[in-house]
């Protein structure tokens, strides 16, 4: 089947080419309509998509709606293949015109090479954006999905990460993450607070306003809620931040540290750092902010939990070896063993969704780097090479990861595939730190 | 800045209270705290005996501890620093209603969450060697700030020197 495609694909790059022969015009085109080619995830082959142009409801667009539908399409396809589930198609209305087909030829879609195709019709309304859309099958000939959106014009971005969600879902029984928000703490107007934006680094907003300095927000599993720790009464407590609310109250304000949190995938506990008893150890409270149970006992630092997946095991960082490395344990502080070997510095553990890798920063000649390494304690694989990079965190779906980096002089917020590639720098004007990531809204 | 200022302010108000006990029991009963601090430039026109006050008012400038060091991803006390300790211990028993706080820090290099437990175990180093020299433990604080305070923001060897650091403030808690 794939190879077909490839051949259909093969045949139309020729077409293409006796095109360009003909006039300049078709060159400019030709440029564009190159199929994507990227990395398929741990093996699986991403899936051809075409994504339509959205048309008219009836009639013709306003200049307005022309330009609101293009950007509409436009942040699909952006999404789509940032998913890396799927080779998406640049085939603009030019290439229609020359092929004498219009959006909803599934025929000529399927001409193309590809399996699936996303088709559209949007209309601007008094109240906002009406938008439906339509996925086919064109190799089975069939609709997958149909669905009509409606949303306000300030909320564009959100309607399009909307639909791609859906694509996603429809296509893979997975949740999408382009609905997601990335946490960050920024000095950027002088103290360290709080701000969220899109996981492609549009919609920043603030959303703390504590005077002091926040460090290390995490999600909770919903989304709804920021833990993170906070100078503001002096001592680094435990905050939480209601998103939905825009309140704050104190969850641990135990004597000394009450840092790096991180909640449990099933949204039951906490583990974090408390010093209380005299040296940095690891615990479990719950969202009373009561301590329900001590994991770690070693006269050393024991820091940075992150849970697996299934909530039964934790990993974190130990210098009880003479260096900061990263071990495991059981949830309830048993079966404790030691994963990283290999480099003499690696700290900031993050447990991939997918359960298999863990993302992590490790300590070379020119700086810090980001690395996977597979439960396993084999495949360590380093992803950056310029600057100092820290504080991973992985997205929902496993295949992406956002970390801070100073590689320009400043400090920014990066994205990379799970692989180290295609590297995106989604804030700007320096002084972002410690990414996280939230599941879909 | 704002809290130095607000500090020297009450530490002021403390050694005028403190010295000037008798008078402050002219102020008449009833009135409110702030009320007497209203009332304080008034009466510290009058003349008043002057050999404990001047050694008290300018307390922040006797009493200077001076910050220690430590090396990367380290919180022993190096020899320098623990003479640094033994000038700050004796300074302290001089002045034995003085309390501090002592802050850890750490450079640029490594993470957020792992420095502020370094920061802490530097500061805990000191508070230990000072207990040892037999400076009243409920004497001393301790607070780690990790990377987020560095002293010079610059990215090389000097400055992580400058920034890995235990710093001793009077603490006005």
């Amino acid at each position: 089947m794939s190879g077909d495609s490839i051949f259909v694909k093969r045949f139309y790059s020729l077409l293409f080419l006796s095109l360009f022969i003909l006039s300049l015009h078709v060159h400019l085109v030709l440029a564009q309509t190159e199929i994507y080619v990227k990395m398929p995830v741990g093996g699986a082959e991403p899936m051809d998509i075409g994504v339509a142009d959205l048309v008219p409801e009836k009639g013709e667009f306003t200049p307005e709606e022309k330009e609101l539908a293009s950007q509409v399409a436009g942040i699909i396809r952006d999404d789509l293949d940032y998913s890396l589930m799927f080779y998406v198609a640049e085939v603009d209305s030019f290439v229609m015109d020359v092929l004498g087909w219009d959006w909803f030829n599934l025929d000529g879609w399927f001409k193309l090479g590809m399996q699936t195709v996303l088709t559209g019709k949007f209309k601007l309304e008094s109240k906002g954006i009406k938008t439906q859309i339509s996925l086919f099958d064109v190799v089975r000939d069939k609709k997958i999905f149909s669905k009509i959106y409606r949303t306000k014009v300030k909320n564009l971005r959100g309607l399009a990460h909307a639909i791609s969600d859906d694509v996603v879902y429809n296509l893979t029984g997975e949740k999408g993450i382009f609905s997601s928000r990335v946490a960050f703490a920024s000095t950027r107007e002088g103290n360290k607070e709080l701000y969220i934006c899109d996981y492609d680094g549009h919609n920043v907003q603030k959303v703390t306003n504590d005077h002091s300095i926040n460090l290390t927000p995490r999600f909770s599993p919903d989304g709804e809620k920021l833990v993170y720790t906070s100078y503001k009464e002096g001592n680094p407590d435990l905050w939480i931040l209601d998103l939905k609310e825009g309140k704050n109250h104190k969850l641990s304000s135990q004597m000394g540290l009450n840092s790096a949190a991180s909640w449990s995938p099933d949204g039951k506990y906490l583990a974090l750092t408390l010093t209380r008893d005299g040296n940095a150890e690891i615990y479990l409270i719950n969202n009373k902010g009561e301590i329900k149970k001590r994991l770690t006992h070693n006269w050393s630092i024991d820091s940075s939990p992150t849970w697996s997946p299934n909530s039964k095991q934790i990993a974190f960082t130990s210098d009880r070896a003479g260096s900061p490395q990263i071990y495991i344990m059981d949830s309830d502080g048993a079966n404790l063993r030691r994963l990283t070997y290999q480099l003499d510095y690696n700290d900031s553990p993050v447990w991939s969704p997918r359960g298999d890798k863990i993302a992590f920063v490790t300590r070379t000649k020119t700086g810090f780097a980001i690395c996977t390494i597979d439960l396993t304690g084999e495949n360590v694989r380093i992803l950056t090479s310029e600057g100092n990079n820290e504080n991973p965190y992985w997205s929902t779906d496993g295949y992406h990861l956002v970390f801070s980096s100073n590689r320009t002089g400043e400090y920014e917020i990066y994205t990379a595939n799970w692989d180290g590639s295609d590297q995106k720098k989604i804030t700007s004007g320096g002084g972002n730190y410690n990414p996280t990531w939230s599941q879909s809204f | 800045m704002r809290n130095l200022a607000t500090f020297i302010l009450f530490v002021l108000l403390m050694v005028f209270f403190a010295g000037c006990g008798g008078q402050k029991e002219m102020v008449k009963t009833g009135e409110s705290a702030s009320s007497e601090v209203t009332k304080e430039p008034a009466e510290s026109e009058q003349p008043i005996p002057t050999g404990e006050e001047v050694i008290e008012t300018s307390l922040e400038e006797k009493i200077k501890l001076e910050m220690i060091h430590f090396e990367f991803d380290r919180h022993r006390l190096l020899s320098e620093a623990k003479q640094i300790l033994n000038e700050n211990a004796r300074i302290l028993k001089m002045y034995p209603q003085v309390n501090i706080l002592i802050q850890g820090h750490c450079d640029e290099r490594g993470t957020i969450e792992y420095n502020l437990a370094l920061g802490e175990k530097r500061a805990r180093a000191a508070q230990e060697y000072l207990i040892d020299l037999g400076i009243d433990a409920s004497r001393i604080s301790i607070i780690s700030y990790g990377k987020e305070r560095p002293l010079d923001s610059r990215h090389n060897e000097d400055a992580w020197f400058m920034n890995r650091r235990d710093e001793f403030g009077l603490d006005s808690r």
